[in-house]
């Protein structure tokens, strides 16, 4: 996991977390699973970044646009569930193949996590983990998609 | 891999310099309906629909920036931008490289889509109009589309005490008056362009009063410290199915009001004479009496422009004649207490002693000390009881037939049933009923003859009224 210091376009990325900030996230569920903390899954709280990596996918993360090489360090939240969901659906189901996301987590996360990017209107940011931050604690509430 | 599309393929796209303007919406940084313009200012809509490794497939929408403000405000869904035929006789599935150019695709109808690629019935934008598209699509806001179709009517009193000045209660009685005209005229309008869309008069005539509702004027202009306001008939927002001819008939509207109310010469007998022949008595009535009053009224002057200047009426110099109010409106001073005695509707829900009917309440005592709740309401059930007497005849009936009991905008009582397809209408309360009866009864009759000559199947409103009829010993 890199730290966001590692990455010059990260220095756009500027705005502490508010205290008691609603956030979730989409994630797959593993299907043999029981609730169970972390939810382990590629996909998971990670940000494209790593997935990127896990994946060996080819985003140029050298010569790319700086503002999207920054976006896609950042783990995708959403401000409410409502809007997660919206999202979620907005997407085709062949579409929607790409991340087989299952379900969403909320809980709430605090200043100490670390930062975050402009909420856009569509109620996402992005969030930007400090070393120390532990997601698998905050975000603890399951909702089906 | 990519759904397989048998027809239309290209080899290459008819767009030349594409450029994006914004991603409408993405999922995790990943955009999914972007839009994008060319050179010759033309929109489209990019929506995400297959991937196969790294290649994506886009259903591409070119659409007018007008239907694009309707998207982003929510008045249209994507799917309806996709059937909009008037301006997308062809669409066009998108392929895109690793790379991010788009380089084929296939040119499709809107019928040939696949339904895995066609956005749902509810696929409203759903968000905040973007601030990107506030200059945009700024000619295209609502408030400036109604502006431009708006009737600029201006005030004043006659005596200058308070100089320019409206007083309350004239403004109120022109904005009163006014609506009732918009609102008849849209009625008398929609009457003729939709009676043969909708056969039956009791559908035709909820048809009617909810249009009526919906185009009532808007207040798209109004001046501070004077009496100007700008009124306007709604031709901005989409229509939908059931509101839909073959022609624009809302912008019909706009024209025809003008033409037909606001610019009659109301001084000319001639005017009136022909005015005579165009309409009924009670048309004339419910259209022109509310406007000819504030024509009448010596205490206001009044002008009417439109929007662009190119109309301009001055009502001030040539009031009403009184020959003319006599040929157009021939009740015109009785009918004013006509409309004081306008009855409303009222429901009134009252605890009565168990044994008791409601027939036994004598005083008013009796039903204000039993009174659980009352309010106002449009519209109330009318429950019609066995048996329906008729041409001498008693017919039962099994239950009773519940019908609505409204008060048309001309203060009339109507009683319709929509399934029955029947409708009764009178000034009075008690007439009304007698009336409902005697056309159901006039039906239960027409009833029996198509069922001994065995046709009734072929009408709804037959099976609809055997639900209610006690059959037992009717054909004997």
């Amino acid at each position: 996991m890199p730290r966001t210091d590692e990455i010059p376009a990260c220095r756009f990325i500027s705005i502490p977390i508010p205290n008691g900030l609603k956030a979730c996230t989409p994630i797959i569920f593993p299907k043999n699973g029981v609730p169970m903390k972390p939810i382990r899954h590629h996909a998971n709280f990670f940000p494209n970044i790593v997935v990127d990596r896990l994946l060996g996918h080819g985003f140029d993360y050298i010569n790319g646009d700086p503002e999207r090489i920054c976006a896609r360090c950042g783990i995708s939240l959403y401000d409410s569930v409502a809007n997660a969901k919206k999202a979620w659906k907005n997407m085709k189901p062949k579409v929607q193949a790409k991340w087989n996301f299952t379900h969403i987590l909320s809980g709430t996360i605090e200043s100490e996590d670390g930062h975050m990017s402009t909420i856009n209107t569509d109620g996402h940011f992005g969030f930007y983990e400090d070393a120390y931050a532990d997601l698998n604690s905050k975000l603890i509430t399951v909702h089906p998609l | 891999m990519l759904l397989n599309i048998e027809k239309g393929y290209i080899n290459g796209l008819p767009f030349k310099g594409l450029k994006k303007k914004s991603d409408l919406f993405s999922f995790d940084y990943t955009p999914v309906l972007s839009h994008y313009y060319d050179d010759n200012n033309n929109d489209y809509l990019f929506y995400w629909i297959d991937f196969f490794q790294n290649k994506n497939r886009w259903l591409c929408i070119r659409i007018s920036k007008e239907s694009l403000f309707h998207y982003l405000n929510d008045g249209a869904t994507l799917r309806e931008l996709v059937y909009d035929m008037q301006y997308n006789p062809y669409l066009f599935l998108v392929n895109q490289n690793e790379k991010g150019d788009f380089i084929d695709g296939f040119l499709i109808t809107a019928n040939e889509i696949p339904e895995d690629y066609m956005p749902d019935e509810d696929s409203f934008f759903g968000y905040a109009f973007p601030e990107l598209y506030q200059t945009y699509l700024e000619e295209y806001s609502f408030v400036n589309k109604l502006k431009e179709k708006a009737y600029i009517f201006n005030l004043r009193p006659t005596d200058r005490i308070h100089e320019t000045i409206l007083s309350s209660d004239l403004a109120a009685k022109f904005l009163s008056a006014i609506t009732q005209t918009g609102k008849e005229y849209v009625g008398y309008k929609a009457y003729g362009w939709f009676k043969d869309k909708i056969p039956s008069q009791a559908k035709l005539v909820a048809f009617i009063n909810k249009l009526k509702e919906r185009y009532t004027f808007r207040v798209p202009i109004l001046k501070v410290a004077s009496f100007e306001i700008g009124l306007a008939i709604d031709t901005a927002s989409i229509l939908t199915e059931e509101y839909k001819l073959d022609f624009d008939w809302k912008n019909e509207l706009v024209e025809g009001f003008q033409r037909d109310v606001l610019a009659v010469n109301y001084s000319d007998i001639e005017v009136a004479k022909k005015l005579a022949e165009m309409y009924d008595e009670d048309t004339r009535k419910k259209i022109f009496s509310p406007f000819m009053r504030i024509i009448a009224n010596e205490k206001i002057n009044m002008t009417v422009t439109n929007y662009d200047n190119t109309f301009r009426k001055d009502y001030s110099f040539k009031r009403i004649k009184n020959d003319f109010r006599k040929i157009v409106v021939p009740r015109f001073e009785e009918e004013e207490e006509v409309i004081e005695k306008k009855f409303k509707l009222h429901h009134l829900v009252i605890a009565l002693e168990e044994g008791k009917d409601f027939k036994d309440i004598k005083t008013i005592k009796e039903i204000t000390q039993g009174l659980l709740y009352g309010e106002e309401q449009d519209d109330a059930s009318y429950a019609v009881h066995s048996p329906v007497v008729y041409n001498g005849q008693a017919y039962q009936l099994t239950s009773d037939i519940i019908c609505n009991l409204t008060i048309a905008q001309n203060g009339n009582f109507q009683i319709y049933h929509s399934e029955l397809d029947l409708i009764a209408e009178s000034r009075n309360h008690d007439d009304v009923k007698t009336k409902f009866n005697t056309v159901l009864g006039g039906m239960i009759e027409e009833y029996i003859q198509a069922r001994r000559l065995n046709r009734f199947k072929d009408y709804p409103k037959y099976i609809e009224l055997e639900k209610y009829l006690n059959l037992e010993g009717l054909f004997e």
